[in-house]
């Protein structure tokens, strides 16, 4: 069958539809009354409640360093889990940005790519996750001593093993060294221009589901398609 | 746009393109149950924007827009996150219809199969083709440019007449 006979298939298809498809008033009736709830709506929510969840973070902080402030170790840190904190308000508030100016009559191409954009934001999260572990050790610094007053980097001198008599901050800072090349290396990796690469695909796919994978052929079928490979 | 004639005007709108959303439903949608979930969203969207309508576009280029960027952010929306929009009634309903017959239904639902196999965007520009778009409007309602859209209608063209070709081996 040629597409010509397809043409003509749906020609026909549509003079079945003119004469039995039914439109119900009453629903429509609803609909513009908005009774009815957007499918689409609760990720700006989502996004909303992240922020002030990462806001309240940041307060708590604030007033940690407040507090501590001319304490080396822990003002340290929790300027660490600040920096990551405002980098993922700002991430959130992108996505909120990109919702709100959403206007689905713009064409296909500009419209999928924005959700592609926000339906990519498990993984940003995920990928912002992995750049903040060269910091893990501020978290307990920081939790310890707001919530028990207890001086996490009193361990400094603690044997960790009977073999190395190891000061505490060396041991963290040569694990920071190592992983922070490590940790940049994984971030820059793991984004949808890779998804050809097998372990890239692999951890996008258990961090988000199908979804995502789906969208991310989308994007690159789009670039492909502006680049004029296909 | 919440006023009485306002109101009127719009379902006096759905109602002259109801096809439109109905063929986009069942291109986007095999699952018969969400299509109806499908074509209230296409309503709601339509309904909201409907005040930023841009006069300088044809109608039917802006509802082509909206229902066709729903239909591909529905397609690939969770199917486990259930129903959100609660009406009881179906948006759309086809009367029975005993003129067509069975081999015409058969091929009917051989060409939504083939069409609903397609990737989300070659969806969208097969539809538009066979509602007698021209390559500058596809190009209008998809954001490619008319050459892009040129060499995919032609891989379109191919890929259907393989899958025909298949099915009747």
């Amino acid at each position: 069958m040629e597409l010509t006979e397809l043409k003509s298939m749906w020609q026909a298809y549509d003079n079945k539809l003119e004469k039995t498809l039914q439109l119900n008033l009453h629903c429509l009736e609803l609909i513009q009354t908005q009774k009815v709830k957007s499918k689409l709506a609760p990720l700006y929510w989502q996004r909303v409640i992240e922020i002030a969840l990462h806001a309240i973070a940041i307060l708590l902080l604030l007033i940690f360093l407040y507090k501590n402030f001319f304490q080396f170790p822990y003002a340290v840190s929790a300027i660490a889990l600040m920096t990551f904190y405002i980098l993922a308000i700002v991430m959130c508030l992108k996505q909120t940005i990109i919702i709100k100016r959403m206007d689905y009559s713009n064409d296909i191409v500009t419209i999928q790519s924005s959700l592609v954009m926000l339906q990519t934001h498990i993984v940003n999260n995920m990928r912002v996750a992995v750049l903040c572990i060269p910091t893990f050790m501020a978290y307990p610094i920081v939790v310890s001593k707001a919530i028990t007053d207890f001086d996490f980097t009193s361990l400094a001198y603690f044997d960790i093993t009977s073999h190395y008599q190891g000061n505490w901050w060396t041991v963290q800072i040569t694990a920071t060294i190592i992983l922070i090349p490590l940790c940049i290396w994984f971030y820059r990796q793991v984004s949808y221009k890779n998804i050809h690469k097998k372990w890239v695909k692999h951890i996008i796919q258990k961090t988000s589901g199908t979804r995502i994978r789906k969208a991310i052929e989308f994007i690159k079928e789009l670039e492909s398609l502006k680049q004029g490979v296909i | 746009m919440n006023t009485q004639p306002h109101r009127e005007l719009f379902i006096k709108l759905i109602q002259e393109n109801k096809r439109i959303i109905f063929k986009i439903c069942n291109s986007y949608c095999p699952k018969r149950e969400e299509r109806d979930d499908l074509a209230q969203e296409i309503v709601y969207q339509l309904w909201k924007s409907i005040d930023d309508f841009n006069p300088d576009l044809k109608f039917t280029t802006w509802m082509y827009r909206i229902a066709l960027n729903v239909a591909i952010s529905f397609y690939r929306k969770d199917k486990k996150t259930g129903h959100i929009i609660s009406l009881e009634e179906n948006l759309m309903e086809l009367k029975d219809d005993a003129e067509t017959s069975l081999e015409t239904e058969k091929n009917f639902s051989l060409m939504h199969q083939f069409i609903g196999e397609l990737k989300e965007i070659d969806k969208s520009i097969v539809i538009l083709y066979l509602d007698d778009k021209n390559y500058k409007e596809i190009a209008e309602i998809t954001g490619l440019s008319e050459t892009n859209v040129s060499t995919k209608i032609n891989r379109i063209k191919e890929t259907l007449r393989n899958k025909f070709i298949h099915h009747k081996k």
